[in-house]
């Protein structure tokens, strides 16, 4: 669950391991290798002579490859911390087949939010802060109030909430996470069939998930058709109430088509529909009951859907033999979240085997439907989240990743980015969620070897 | 199944086809139509045959002066202009100039003004190109589309026989091969790749059942000056041969970006090694000392 929240900041899709699951553009590990821009623009040039595009471009098995990256993603502040070590096998069988191996292995610790607090002020200067109840860690249930409420004013013309501020759990927990999943691909002709299966691991929160998919060119290999189904069962235990033990299924239906317009551009559209089921809540997360003055479980539908859009434009530069990649994802769910994503990067190889590719990511959302930063009473029925994730905001990232291709087999990547999450770069109107700003960086290191 | 061998000469070069999945009539007929697609290219774009769209580019290149040029022969100037570009002005198809006095056999070294006067006459940037219009910019000039020619050509014959229904087969110009299928029984063909310090010993074989390979080098036209080899590829701004590299080997989707990067690597001479390592494509290398490297399925053969 720790883990779920990480990725989750650092993709900003609710599931973005399922999503890297089904997109065969993005493996989850370090990016599939784009052909060089001297090839690509040589091989575009070719065909774009009279009579050589060949009936059918068939596809062919991944060359045996293995990767090896190392990431670290650090929040400011004291907060969440993850060491994450991936390995990717990919092995061709044949001419027919190709296998794909993942692994993951990440260590969680630091502290992360779980409910928000207002402070009240008052005209005559008091500032009365509503009491933390102890909060142990991952190892204790949400602390509740046993006794009557202490004593606070009326929130009256005297006395009104001033300021929120968040209650983290502190770093009382350390998990780790380990993922493995095979994948298989079948090519035949101009058909790639891909099927998949994986399970990943930690102390809370267990996942299984299968999925299937078919690449389809056709138009003189002008046209690639994807469409791509997986299902993810997954359980919590949650840490902090022993008794609980709660189920979650995920459905994810992706359509893509990716279309090469002329010789130096191709653009790129996927559609994906996903349908969580079960327990979505986040059982460390709490709200804050003015009215009581305890911290309360959240409560969340027990439905999700949500459609993504991903628009890609992608043109080689020839004047800088380079590459521009630009992104435009749409994302709305019926929990109330709208999204934007705007991403621009530019690959530009240097001479002597070196690229340098910067990327800037600009992203949008606008709050839950039952996003409160806290209640002033406990409502009987529905639902309702402080989760920081679930509020309205923008951020801002950057990043910049240098290759080296040290001889012909061997490729190193160093890469890294820096995330700016703020309340008020928000495009769409939202409540004020300031308090929950914050930052991270991720920092890695990859190794591709062709063997 | 039986796999039919055509063999004839084209653009100065032995030559081979073969067939297989089909019966010996209609692979004959496809043959024909292959054979009579290289015919017409080689007449277009040779430069030894007299009269011939070529020539007439020619003659506006000597005087100076613009004319229009059909859709093939504009294609085929984009991709010589996408060559250009992409290795930094050594690919030039106005060098050929440079062979009126690097003609082998040589007796004496050329002398270096007359290579500086050469030089001023070459240069694709010397020459306008905007479809369909091609303007010499200076008179003296020449193109040249050896290099690009004879691996279009292979890839042409390809495709025509897979649009006639020839799944198996591989069309081999001079060396510059391409695959049309693998063999009827699903295997890839056995490619040989000639040793070039020795042409009439292989180097050893590889195994290709789609895709492309072509082989540049100076070793079947070269020559030994005072202890130096002196090659058949021409560096457009000295007017001297390249050295560095001897041989050079790539596999690519299609014959033409096959042959054209073989081409730019030795034409980089040692910096060609480090070029093609980036590429990330399958290739051999024999620097003139006879050091090899290479990466991907070629690798078997270091």
């Amino acid at each position: 669950m720790a883990l779920a929240e990480a990725a989750v900041a650092v993709i900003e899709h609710s599931e973005p391991l399922l999503e890297a699951r089904l997109d065969p553009e993005e493996p989850i590990g370090p990016q599939a290798p784009f052909p060089h821009p001297t090839l690509a623009a040589l091989t575009s040039a070719a065909f774009a002579l009279p009579g050589l595009a060949t009936p059918t471009q068939a596809a062919t098995p991944e060359p045996r490859q293995w990767d090896l990256g190392y990431f670290h993603y650090q929040e400011h502040g004291e907060r969440m911390r993850v060491e994450s070590l991936k390995q990717r096998l990919v092995l061709p069988l044949g001419d027919d087949w190709d296998l794909t191996f993942n692994g993951v292995r990440d260590t969680i610790s630091g502290a992360s939010p779980i409910y928000d607090l207002p402070e009240i002020r008052c005209q005559d200067g008091r500032v009365i802060t509503p009491p933390v109840l102890s909060v142990s860690g991952a190892s204790g249930p949400l602390p509740t109030n046993a006794g009557a409420p202490p004593e606070r004013p009326p929130l009256n013309g005297d006395c009104r909430i001033g300021s929120v501020r968040q209650v983290l759990l502190e770093d009382t927990f350390q998990d780790t996470r380990t993922l493995g999943d095979l994948r298989l691909n079948h090519y035949r002709g101009d058909l790639v069939l891909g099927l998949g299966a994986g399970v990943s691991n930690e102390k809370d929160y267990d996942s299984a998930f299968i999925s299937l998919d078919l690449r389809k060119t056709f138009n003189d290999g002008l046209s690639t058709l994807t469409a791509g189904y997986s299902l993810a069962s997954d359980t919590l235990s949650p840490l902090n109430q022993p008794d609980l033990t709660e189920d979650k299924t995920a459905h994810q239906f992706l359509l893509g088509l990716t279309q090469v317009l002329s010789r130096h551009e191709l653009i790129q559209l996927n559609l994906t529909l996903s349908d969580d089921l079960g327990y979505l809540s986040d059982p460390y997360k709490g709200i804050y009951v003015l009215a009581t003055n305890q911290a309360v479980a959240e409560r969340r539908p027990d439905r999700r859907q949500q459609w993504n859009l991903l628009a890609r434009y992608v043109r080689y530069v020839p004047s800088f033999r380079a590459a521009l990649h630009l992104d435009y994802r749409y994302s709305t769910s019926d929990w109330g979240i709208e999204a934007h994503t705007l991403e621009a990067s530019w690959i530009q190889p240097l001479g002597a085997g070196w690229s340098l590719t910067p990327r800037i990511r600009y992203y949008s959302q606008s709050e839950a439907e039952f996003y409160r930063p806290y209640l002033e009473t406990l409502p009987d029925s529905g639902d309702y989240s402080s989760d920081y994730r679930l509020a309205g905001f923008g951020a801002w990232s950057w990043g910049l990743k240098l290759a080296q291709a040290l001889t012909d087999e061997i490729q190193f990547e160093l890469g890294a980015e820096w995330y700016d999450r703020q309340s008020r770069y928000a495009l769409q109107g939202h409540s004020d969620s300031a308090f929950s700003d914050y930052g991270f960086a991720i920092y890695g290191l990859s190794l591709r070897w062709r063997f | 199944m039986e796999i039919h061998r055509f063999c004839f000469r084209a653009m100065g070069s032995p030559c081979e086809i073969l067939l297989a999945g089909m019966d010996q009539n209609q692979t004959k007929g496809i043959y024909e139509l292959a054979r009579a697609e290289i015919e017409r290219l080689e007449q277009r774009y040779s430069r030894y045959r007299p009269e011939n769209l070529l020539s007439a580019i020619n003659r506006v290149a000597q005087a100076g002066g613009s004319l229009e040029v059909d859709a093939e022969t504009a294609a085929l100037l984009d991709y010589a202009a996408v060559c250009y570009r992409e290795s930094d002005g050594l690919f030039d198809i106005t060098t050929g100039i440079l062979r009126q006095v690097w003609r082998f056999p040589l007796d004496t070294l050329p002398e270096p003004a007359t290579l500086t006067g050469l030089c001023a006459r070459i240069g694709w940037d010397k020459v306008h190109w905007e479809r369909p219009r091609l303007e010499f910019l200076q008179a003296g000039m020449e193109l040249d589309f050896g290099g690009i020619v004879k691996e279009y050509a292979a890839d042409r014959a390809a495709v025509l026989c897979l649009e006639a229904g020839i799944q198996h087969g591989l069309v081999n110009l001079g060396g510059d091969l391409r695959v049309i299928g693998p063999l009827p029984s699903g295997q890839p063909w056995r490619v040989g790749i000639r040793n070039p310090e020795q042409p009439a010993q292989m180097l050893g074989w590889i195994h290709l059942a789609e895709g492309a390979i072509a082989t540049s080098g100076d070793y079947l036209r070269c020559q030994v000056i005072q202890g130096r080899r002196y090659g058949h590829l021409l560096n457009p701004k000295t007017g001297w041969p390249v050295w560095g590299l001897a041989s050079v080997s790539v596999v690519a989707q299609n014959c033409l970006v096959a042959g054209s990067l073989s081409t730019i690597a030795l034409l980089k001479g040692k910096r060609g090694v480090q070029w093609l390592a980036e590429l990330s494509v399958p290739h051999l290398w024999i620097d003139s000392q006879g050091k090899r490297g290479g990466a991907g399925l070629l690798r078997s053969l270091l």
